[in-house]
C-alpha cells in the first residue's frame, strides 16, 4: 500500500532546520550549564561491560529487527519527498527501537520508554493500516516528524523529574562554591 | 571455652558519617563537584568543606579548583590511597558483621541449650 504524502514548501523545511540547530544549541550548551549549577557535577567511573551470550544474541536481533522495519517502512510508508521518506523510516525505526530496548526489563522506566516505543510504532504505521484521508495524512505528518523530539522531551522530562525527586530534601544555600 | 577473636576496628577517618557518605559517593563515581556532594551528602557548606579538607589532608580524596565564570568549581575525587582505604574498611564492616553473626548465633545456640531441659521438663 503506498500512500502518497509531502512536505511543505522549501520555507518549512528551513524553519524546521533552524529550529532544530536552536534546539541542538540549548541542549549543548544551556541545559548542561543548568543542571551544573542545580545539581552539580559528576563524572561516571570507567566501567567495562561485560556482555554474555545472551545479551548479545539480544542486542543483534535488536539491530536486525530495527533494520528490517527501516526497510520495509521506506518501502510500505507515504513517501514523495527524500526529506519525508527518511523521517518517516526513521520514526519508525526508532519507535521499534524502544520498544526492543523496553521489552525484557521490569524498571518502570524501561517499560514506559517500551510502552512510548509501541505508540510511536503504532502511529508511524497508522498510514499503512488505515487509509487516511488528505487532511488526515497532513497532520499524520506533522504529528509522526514530531514524535522523535517528543520522545526526547519525554525522556528530558523524566529525568528532570527524577532529579527533583532525588533530592528534594538536599538544597545547598548558594551553589557558588 | 575458646577465647573469641578481637574484634576489627575500622578506620575513624572513614568511618565519621559525613566523611563515610561523602566517600560512598566518590567509590561510586570517577569525580564529584561541590554541589553534587552537597546535594547527595546533604550536609552544609561549611560542614562539607571542613571534611574535604581533612580527607584532602589524609590523602585520602584529591581536590583540585578551577575557575569556570567567575566563580571556583571544585571537584573531587578518590586518591589510591582512598579507594584502598575504602576497599580496607568494607572489608572490616564485613568482619564485624561476620563476628556479630557468629556471636549471635552462639548466644542463641546457648539459649535453645538452656530451654530445651526446661521444655522437656514440663512435658515430662
Amino acid at each position: 500500500m503506498m500512500c502518497n504524502a509531502y512536505w511543505g514548501s522549501g520555507g518549512w523545511a528551513i524553519f524546521g532546520s533552524l529550529c532544530f540547530l536552536a534546539a541542538y544549541k540549548i541542549s549543548e550548551t544551556y541545559i548542561p550549564r543548568y543542571y551544573d549549577r542545580r545539581f552539580g557535577n559528576v563524572k561516571q567511573s570507567p566501567r567495562r561491560v561485560r556482555w554474555n551470550r545472551k545479551q548479545l544474541l539480544l542486542g543483534f536481533v535488536r539491530i536486525v529487527v530495527v533494520f528490517l522495519v527501516w526497510i520495509l517502512a521506506d518501502l510500505l510508508l507515504p513517501n514523495s519527498v527524500p526529506g519525508s521518506r527518511l523521517t518517516n523510516s526513521m520514526v519508525l525505526a526508532f519507535g521499534v527501537a524502544l520498544l526492543l530496548l523496553g521489552f525484557p526489563s521490569t524498571k518502570l522506566r524501561d517499560v514506559c520508554q517500551g510502552t512510548l516505543g509501541a505508540a510511536v510504532t503504532a502511529f508511524a504505521l497508522a498510514p499503512v493500516l488505515y487509509p487516511l484521508s488528505e487532511s488526515q495524512l497532513s497532520a499524520w505528518k506533522v504529528v509522526n516528524a514530531g514524535s522523535l523530539g517528543f520522545c526526547m522531551v519525554v525522556f528530558g522530562l523524566w529525568d528532570h523529574i527524577t532529579l527533583i525527586l532525588l533530592f528534594r530534601n538536599t538544597a545547598p544555600d548558594e551553589a557558588d562554591d | 571455652m575458646t577465647k573469641e577473636a578481637p574484634i576489627p576496628t575500622p578506620s575513624r577517618l572513614v568511618h565519621e558519617p559525613a566523611r563515610l557518605s561523602i566517600l560512598t559517593v566518590l567509590s561510586s563515581c570517577a569525580s564529584a563537584d561541590f554541589v553534587f556532594l552537597q546535594r547527595t551528602t546533604g550536609l552544609s557548606k561549611g560542614n562539607l568543606s571542613v571534611q574535604l579538607s581533612n580527607l584532602a589532608e589524609a590523602g585520602i580524596i584529591n581536590i583540585s579548583r578551577e575557575i569556570v565564570d567567575k566563580k571556583t568549581l571544585t571537584t573531587a575525587s578518590l586518591s589510591e590511597r582512598g579507594v584502598a582505604e575504602m576497599k580496607e574498611y568494607w572489608q572490616v564492616m564485613d568482619e564485624i558483621r561476620a563476628h556479630s553473626s557468629a556471636r549471635e548465633t552462639r548466644l542463641v545456640n546457648r539459649a535453645r541449650r538452656r530451654a530445651n531441659p526446661q521444655i522437656q521438663s514440663q512435658r515430662a
